[in-house]
Order: structure tokens, then sequence, then C-alpha cells
């Protein structure tokens, strides 16, 4: 029996829901009467239970599609949802401040400079959601900033590129020759 | 495989609990919690950390856990997805929502021996969900023990220890789940080894280390991610898609113990050497070795009568910040006006039967009157019809034309030889050249659709005389975009780098570059305008996009003769300049080049906020539907200046669109104003007048209060911050915040309690209400740039004068034990909500209630997509205006020109009744002149 799913406004979610391309009979989409933004995405399971929670759902998503986003070991599980920890936990509440996201890319910079995706060499979810959740700073960077994260600008146009997960969102351009260097 | 930890950290708990389940080999490591910052990964490092045998590093304690409990899980074994997903919807649950509150209720009452937390509340409620889920299975992770019921019982632990001082009878499921738990050898050892057998102070030292290092600061409404409800903002529910966890974040904040010394320290020593306020004398001029801030409001349009959009939008919003700037004791000036040459003041001329000038005087007046009510401070407020424009204006004219910077080109357009004037698309009829309707409109044929150029019309006829228009070529004169374009983009760099540029701006701007820059027109035939200077072009005037900026310098010009020691002085003078989002590429691209290529060492614009749509209810503004709230109607709704003010500030559209919604309206005065912010302090000033005889109390500070000092010290800092970056719509949640940690302040206390008690509880009443006196005194000078008025009336409650009215970096008690205040006063009113329903009725746009009779003149600014009933009548206005303005030159008989009064003022009412859909009425320059950007 299918799992329903009901979105409410978390494109997350959404987007990454398309990119799982899980079969029919596996998932349902419903939205709710009331469009509440705050509650965040649900997930009503085949034994009738619900459960909420957006690091839950992408999770449940990930374990039913045909990719193999949740890393290959108990130790890559784990570093996912340490990601997805950090993801919800701090970098949500840094997207508002100027100080404070310039050290968390700058912090992911420096992470990225000896890793190819955020968890061994593989995409994961990590890499999807921290994506959707940085799309709109990446955006906004200068040609020189962008120059400056060399390692996360790397990760973030490999991201962009893979198949099925840019979808709508608007390409971040970045450029290969270094200008200011 | 080792763990890195502090003694007695709480989070071991769990994480040992894991390691024993799972009979994993682990070797623990105990250091000193300072000794963490040699483990580096993104985000805030804290202990525990777990080293694999890999060498890598998992530092969250959920993380930890689940690592550890997979390791134990065999390889046959295939998750099943459901009872993974029940398991993490807990795991999530604990990191995301329970473990903010959870943790600072530990700090508070475990770290520094607080009897109530504050949080006690909010935790309960949290358990009783929790519980409920122990109704229908046995354990969180479902049937079986798993990882969800590890990491709870890790986080619920030190609850059930002896002395921890919480209890509830409601939570039976959760305590007979955690009995269940401790009698299994694998969590009664793993809890017996954290805490050493020393109870509940086994975590004092690690809690306090931690809260030193605790997750960000409180987390702020992100109104870039919300999706927008397509029904209206409900700007409660678009606080936060983890609006659960805003709302206990800002609970849960606890300073370090730096913050709380600082605190302390300038506590005890600010009171001395306090700065006083600022008065500026006029005229206000840079000062070397100053900040000398140049504050500017986009200039309204004079003959469109503003409303709400457009007051939140430009002039409201520099106000804020001007009043800010003056309060940090930065040498201000704020300049605005209205600018008034154009077509549409030409028009509106003609149809009201009045010369240019005269309509202008009319409309400045009424701007003035509008913004005088809703406070707007300026430090001069002018108009763009002066000599002085006339000469800044042409003087930038020839600088620009000696440095090569100005290109002639031809244009065609067509021109009636008996009303002698260019005529605009709207004023010509003829035969369409595609189909032949003999009524095709000079932008569009009716018939067939398609677009065409006025010239191309055959057989065309002046709507106006019914005379025949000549092609003409007309002469102007064009900047040259393109040959600015490399100074300009070295520019944008700059400024966009070391100034604060709101996101919109770099995107339009940005926008506009890429596209690539070509010459702009600049001239235009017609009269009322600023006359162009060049030999061939005297009978032109400049296009108003080029002139009405060069308003600003004209405006100081006027306020000062020494004008150019503020747009002639970059390096000493910084710009900001306040606008909706429409008017940004002249102010980012097409002025700026003006300047550059005039090169005479102009002042730039240093910083712009430029705000997004505000829309009314689920429409647009527009007067001729009589939708939206315009002009004196907020003054008639007797609801006093400054809750407006508060409004739409707290609405205003700095990341997206917004609404104003009159219930959102009257709602947010009765919660934040009445219940939050006036309740505060009406409380605090009311308990010292009953008890206290009127006379700040003797203040002696406990750890609470140092602690709630620290805390109102960060968000002072927050406060100035936001509104030093132009987020005036966070500055005021910063306020708002304040009195919200006032009101627990004073809840916690219970001082109504304590006053009945003996003399040391009786003392403590006192310090807590002369700390909370302080925060009100405190709260009326960061109130002031949103309400004044609300400010000036707690400053008289307090008995003190504005003298104290300087934004200092920090929290002082300005208010002295043994100063008299006055009599308290509720600060604000309840409105009754039903009064939202009338005022949305009243101002919702009824067709059977135009009254185009009175001044409510209807906007003709519509160029574009007029529809042709609407056209017509207009070009009948027009028609019987010059008929009007003839007899009147004409001195003609009383009743003639009353007669035909009477016909023009039946045809407005007409026209506004037949108006259809008109385009936003938002923009204040009236842009559309038939260009596209």
């Amino acid at each position: 029996m299918a799992a329903v799913l009901c979105v409410n406004g978390c494109t997350e979610i959404e987007n990454l829901l398309s990119f799982c391309e899980i079969p029919r009979d596996r998932i349902r989409v419903e939205e709710a009467e009331e469009f509440l933004s705050h509650k965040g995405p649900s997930l009503t399971l085949s034994s009738g239970q619900t459960v909420t929670g957006v690091q839950t759902v992408a999770a449940y998503l990930s374990t039913i599609s045909k990719q193999k986003l949740l890393g290959s070991s108990a130790l890559e599980r784990a570093q996912v949802d340490q990601w997805l920890e950090y993801w919800q936990i701090q970098l949500e509440s840094y997207l508002n401040d100027g100080t404070l996201i310039k050290g968390a890319l700058r912090d992911l910079d420096k992470f990225l400079s000896r890793m190819v995706y955020l968890v061994s060499n593989q995409l994961s979810l990590a890499d999807i959601m921290l994506y959707y959740a940085l799309h709109p700073v990446m955006l906004e960077l200068s040609i020189q900033e962008k120059e400056q994260l060399v390692n996360l600008s790397r990760w973030f146009n490999q991201v962009q590129y893979y198949p099925g997960v840019r979808q709508y969102l608007p390409e971040v351009s970045f450029l290969r020759n270094m200008l200011y260097s | 495989m080792k763990l890195y930890s502090d003694r007695g950290n709480p989070h071991l708990l769990r994480i040992l609990a894991a390691k024993n389940l799972a009979g994993v080999p682990l070797t623990v490591q105990y250091i000193k919690y300072e000794d963490k910052s040699k483990f580096h990964y993104p985000g805030n490092s804290k202990l525990p950390v777990l080293e694999t045998e890999g060498g890598n590093l998992l530092h969250t304690p959920n993380s930890i856990c689940r690592y550890l409990l997979e390791l134990n899980r065999s390889s046959n074994e295939v998750p099943d997805p459901n009872k993974e997903a029940i398991i993490d919807q807990w795991v999530e649950w604990e990191s995301v929502s329970l473990q903010p509150v959870l943790f600072s209720h530990l700090v508070l009452s475990i770290g520094l021996g607080r009897g109530d937390s504050g949080h006690v509340e909010d935790l309960i409620n949290l358990l009783r969900h929790a519980d409920e889920a122990l109704s229908s299975h046995k354990f969180f992770s479902g049937d079986q023990l798993g990882l969800a019921d590890v990491v709870l019982w890790g986080s619920l632990h030190p609850l059930f220890i002896k002395d921890s001082g919480f209890s509830d009878p409601q939570i039976s499921n959760i305590t007979s789940w955690h009995d269940q738990l401790m009698s299994q050898d694998v969590f009664c050892k793993s809890a017996s080894e954290v805490t050493e057998s020393k109870g509940i102070s086994a975590f004092k030292d690690s809690l306090l280390a931690m809260s030193g290092t605790q997750a960000p600061p409180s987390s702020k409404p992100q109104e870039t991610k919300a999706k927008q409800s397509p029904k209206g903002p409900q700007p409660s529910q678009q606080e936060n898609r983890n609006g659960a966890l805003s709302e206990e974040a800002s609970q849960t904040k606890v300073c370090s113990k730096e913050e709380m010394d600082e605190a302390v320290k300038s506590w005890n020593n600010g009171s001395k050497n306090r700065p006083k306020t600022r008065r500026l004398v006029d005229p206000i001029l840079p000062i070397a070795g100053e900040k000398n801030i140049l504050i500017t409001s986009a200039l309204p349009y004079v003959n469109n009568v503003p409303h709400l959009g457009n007051i939140i939008g430009c002039v409201l919003s520099a106000d804020v910040f001007a009043r800010f700037c003056r309060l940090r004791q930065y040498n201000t000036l704020y300049i605005c006006g209205t600018d008034e040459y154009g077509t549409a003041t030409e028009t509106k001329a003609l149809e009201e039967g009045l010369t240019p000038q005269q309509i202008c005087d009319k409309y400045f007046k009424l701007h003035k009157e509008v913004y005088d009510w809703f406070k707007i401070k300026f430090d001069y407020f002018g108009r763009t019809t002066t000599q002085e424009q006339t000469e800044i204006a042409q003087d930038i004219f020839w600088r620009l034309h000696k440095k090569d910077h100005l290109v002639e080109d031809t244009l065609e357009q067509l021109q009636c030889v008996e009303c002698k004037r260019f005529l605009a698309d709207r004023f010509v009829e003829g035969f369409c050249p595609f189909c032949n309707y003999e009524d095709a409109r000079g932008d569009q044929c009716d018939a067939c659709g398609k677009l065409i150029n006025a010239i191309e019309l055959k057989k065309p006829r002046c709507k106006v005389c019914g005379g025949t228009p000549k092609v003409r070529s007309s002469k102007h004169l064009f900047l040259n975009l393109t040959k600015l374009e490399p100074s300009l983009q070295s520019w944008v760099d700059k400024s966009s780098s070391e100034g604060t540029w709101s996101a919109n701006a770099r995107h339009i701007t940005r926008a506009w570059v890429q596209e690539g820059l070509r010459p702009r027109c600049i001239t235009r035939d017609l009269k009322w305008g600023t006359p162009v200077p060049l030999e061939g072009y005297t009978d032109k005037v400049f296009y108003v996009w080029f002139d009405a900026p060069i308003g600003y310098l004209s405006i100081t010009a006027n306020y000062t003769k020494e004008w150019e020691k503020w747009w002639k002085n970059p390096q000493q003078v910084s710009l900001y300049q306040f606008m909706a989002k429409d008017n940004v590429p002249f102010h980012t691209v097409v002025f700026p080049c003006t300047l550059i290529g005039a090169d005479d060492n102009y002042s730039l614009l240093n910083s712009i906020s430029a705000t997004e749509y505000l829309n009314y209810e689920e429409d647009k503004f527009s007067k001729s539907r009589g939708v939206g709230v315009f002009g004196n109607d907020a003054a008639e709704t007797g609801i006093p200046a400054d809750i407006w003010r508060f409004y739409l500030l707290y609405v205003r559209p700095e990341n997206q669109d917004s609404a104003f919604s009159w219930t959102d309206f009257i709602t947010r005065n009765n919660s934040e104003l009445l219940n939050n912010f006036g309740n505060f302090v009406n409380r605090a000033l009311m308990f010292v007048h009953n008890n206290y005889g009127g006379a700040i109390p003797a203040m002696e500070l406990t750890e609470e209060d140092k602690n709630f000092i620290a805390l109102i010290n960060k968000e002072l800092k927050t406060y100035i911050d936001d509104l030093e970056k132009m987020r005036l719509r966070e500055g005021l949640k910063d306020v708002l915040n304040m009195s919200k940690y006032g009101n627990q302040y004073i809840q916690s206390n219970k001082p109504w309690v304590l006053v009945k008690g003996n003399e040391s509880e009786r003392s403590r009443a006192g310090t807590v209400l002369g700390v909370a006196s302080n925060l009100s005194w405190l709260l009326s000078v960061l109130i002031h740039p949103y309400m004044p008025s609300v400010s000036e009336d707690i400053q008289r409650q307090l008995q003190v004068t504005d003298e104290g009215n300087v934004v200092l970096d920090n929290f002082i008690p300005y208010l002295q034990p043994g100063h008299k205040i006055g009599t308290p006063k509720p600060l604000f009113e309840k409105i009754d909500l039903s009064l939202a329903d009338e005022l949305r009725a009243k101002y919702g746009g009824n067709k059977q209630k135009q009254q185009a009779a009175d001044d409510q003149s209807t906007n003709a600014t519509n160029e574009n997509t007029a529809d042709t009933d609407v056209a017509t009548l207009q070009v009948e206005i027009t028609k019987q205006g010059e008929k009007v303005r003839k007899l009147k030159t004409e001195k003609a008989e009383k009743e003639t020109v009353d007669a035909e009064v009477a016909t023009l003022l039946a045809l407005k009412k007409t026209l506004a009744v037949a108006e259809g859909k008109n385009p936003n009425e938002q923009d204040t320059k009236g842009k559309k002149k038939g260009k596209k950007k």
C-alpha cells in the first residue's frame, strides 16, 4: 500500500520527490485542506501512522527511491544524518544573517577542499538538501566571492549539474578562469 | 574508536547507552571542554566527538548513537522504511524541538540553580506530546527498543534524577517507560558512569560550559524561504517553517560568562560620562572626522495622492532610519520633496482647468499634510520646480555635453498642428495599417489587436481637436550610457560591496547591466519641465527621469547654499537612498551615469534599501477604483499615526511583496502592542507606582538578573546591527523580543508574591522592578524611530526628558534608585476586531461610492493599455478642460463658466466609474512613460 505524502509547501521535499523517481505504487501525494507553512511536510505510512519532520520525510523518500542516497555504510548513514541536523539546526537560522552565513560558507569551503561530495565520493541526500538550502545564497554571490570559495563552488556546480537535481531552479553560474588571483 | 568528552556531559548518557546496547568497543577519553577546538568541522564545535577507526569525526550526539547502533545491525537485515520513519521522526523531534527547550531548562535549573527556569510549561507540553505516542506502543521506536528510545532516554533522564526539580503526573507513560529502561543494566550502568554518583550536580560544569557556545542567535523569521500563501499573507504562519524552533530558540537564550561579565561592567559604569542627545541645528552640514549621513527618499510624484504602499516604500522607511541615525548621534540630513515636472502634470492641469504650477501647489500641500500627520521628520521637504533645479540640471547637462557623453538622434512623432503639441499615443486615432479598421488607437488596433506605432496610422486624427497631425522629426539628445558602462560597472562593484544594498537592488542592477546599456533619451517636447539650454533644443525640456533625481541636489540647494558640501563630497558623506524597487535602475544606473559623466566629484549612492510591493488586502491599491487607503484616509479612521507607522513597518515588504490586511492590522495592535510591549511597560510602572511610592527601588543584581541584562544586551546589539543595515522590520522585531523577555522576567520572578513577603523578598522584588523600569526606558529610546509619540509618552510617564535619547551599545540603568516616576497609563488601546470589517468595506472599492466630484481625481497616467471607453472619456475631459481654461482666460460670464465646469466634473465622474483595471499605482515617479526598461 502506498504511503501518502503531504508536502505542505516544503519545496525541498517537492524537488526531492521528483529527483527520487519513486514508483507510483509506493507514494501518493495529497495536499492538506489548509496550507500551514509552519507545519512542514508529513507522511502517512501504510501502517496508518503519520510522521512529520523534514529530515524524516526526506530520509524516507531516499530509502524507497531507486537512487542510493543514504550512503553505503553505517558511518556514511550517520554522516548524512549529521549534515541534515546541521542544515536544520544551524544553517537555517544563519540564512538571514550576512556575517554568519559567510562564516558558514567558509567552513564548508574548507571542508570541501578534501571531499568530493559531503559524504564520501557519491551524491547523497546531504548534498541535495544543502544544495537547495544554499541556492539562494549562492545566487547572490559575486564572481569574486565565488572565486574565493573555490571548493564550495566546485561542489555546488557539480551538484547542480547532477541530472534531476536542479529542476526549475535558476542556474548559478561559475567561471572557470580565475579573475582575481 | 575513541570518544572525546568532558566529564558530566549529559550527551554522554545516550552515547554510552548506545555503545552498551550495541556491544561496540569504545574508549572514552575525558578532556577539558575548551580543548574541543582541536576538532575541526563546519558549524559550532562542541563535545562529545567520536573519532572512528578511519579517522572520521562524528560530532552530534544523535548521529553518534545512530552510527553505534548501526554497527551492530547484521548485514542481512534489511531495514523496514516504515519502522525507520517512526524512529527518524523521534530523533528529529528530539534535536529540533525538544533539545533547545530542554537544554535551556537544564542550564538554568542545574547550571544556575534557578528554581523556575521559565521553560517548564513548554517542556511539559513537549513531554505530553511525546507521552501520547507511548499510549499505543511500548517504545518510541515501535514494539521494540531502538534508536529513538536511546536518544530520548539520554535526553530525558536528567529530569528523572532526584533533585532535578521536575515532576509532572501527566506523563505517566513516559515515567513507566523510563522506569522500564532503568531496570535494564545497559541504561543503569550508563547513567552511573556519567553521574559518578554525584546526582544531578554532575552535569553542572558541562552545562555551563556548553551554554557559552549555544547554537546560533535567536532565529529570525525566514521570509525568503516560506512559500507565500495565495490567500494573502498570514504573517504569523509565514514566520518560519520551523516556527516552533524559532519560538523556542528565542526562549532558550542563556548567556555565556563573558557576556554576563561585560553586561554587568557596562551596567555599573555606563551612567558616568553618558552622552546626551545631540540636537542638530539648521543648516546641517558635514563635519570632518564624523559620520555624515545623507538620506533621501524617492521623490513622490506630485499629482498622485500617496497611499500606504508609497508611504512605507519611501518616506516612512527613510524616516525610521533617519531617526535612528540621529539617536546614534550621527550628523544626519534627511531630504525629500515632490517631483513636479512631466506629462502627467500637464495633462492633469488640462483636466482640472488649472495651470501646471497651480496643480503642483495644490498637491504639494496635500503631500506635506499627509507626511506631517505620519510624523515624518524631514530636515527639509522641497519641490523640483525651483530656480536651483534649473541651474543645477543645466550645469550637469553642460558638463555632460562638454565631455562628449551626449549624442543626437532624431525621433519621429506625430504633432498636431492645431494644438501645437506632440501627441502621446492615446491622443491619436486613425486607420489601422494592417486591417484598415477606422478607429485604431495610437498604440494598438482594437479590431485586429496588432501593436502599432502611432506614425504608422493611415489618416491619423488628433483626438482633442480632430485635426490631422503631421509626422514631425524631432531631434533629441541621448545620454550615452554605453560609453559610461565600464565606469558604471566598477562603481557598482565598489559601492555594492562596501555599502549595504538590498538584494533586489543588486539583482535589478545586475540584470540591467547584463542586458547591455543603450543610449537613453533625456529630452522631451513638452513645456512643463526644466528647459534644455543647448541651441536647437531650447524648445524642449529634460525628460523627467533625467531631471528628477537631480531634484535631490536642488532641494538640498534650497535648504542651504552650501549644498555642495553634501553632494560633491563622497569622501566624507555616506548617501543612503530609500525607494520602491521600480525606482532602482534610475538610482543605480541612470543617475550615477549622469553624475559620473558630469565628473565633478559628486557623492554617489553608498547604500540602498528598495522595497517590494505592498498590496492591499488581496488586491492592489487603486485610486480610481477606490481600493485602498490613501492620503488622509488614515487620519480619518481615528487610529493614531504611531499605530499606522508600527503596522506598516511590521509588514514592510523587504524581501518579498507583502499585504496590508485590516484584520492583521488590528490583531497586531492588540497582540504585539497591547499585550506584549504595552503590557510590559505598564505592568512595571504600575507596580513601582503602587508598591514603591513611585520611586525606582534599589537594585542588587543576582546571577539571574545579570543573565537577563546580558540577554538584553545581545538583543540590543542585534537591533543596532539590523538598523545600521536598514533591516527595519527586523529591528522592530528585536524591540518586541526585548519586551517579551521583559514580560517573562517579571512573570518568572512573581514580584506580586515577593512584595508580600519578608525583607529580603521585598528587596528582591525591588531589584526586579528596578531592572524592568530601566528596560522600559531603554525601550522608549529604541522604539522612537518607529513610534515617536509612544516614545514620548513613556518618557513622560517616567518623568524623564528626551535628553537621554541616545542608542548606546549597552543597556545601562538610566533610572537611578530614588528617581520618581509619574502616573502610569496604558500606552495603547484595544481595537475591536469588528472595526476591521467596517474599514475593509469602506476602503474596499465600491463603484457606487465613487465621488469624483471631490478632489479625488483620477489617475490618468495609464498610457499603455487604456481601454477605449476610458480613453475616449479622457479625451473628452481634456477637451472640456481646454474649453474651461479658455473661458477662464477670456473672462467669460460666470454662468457659462460654471456650466462648463459642471460638465467637466460630470465627465470625470463617469470616467471614474468606467475605469476598469488600472495597473499598479505603486510607482511614485510615473515611470511608465511608454518606455520599456
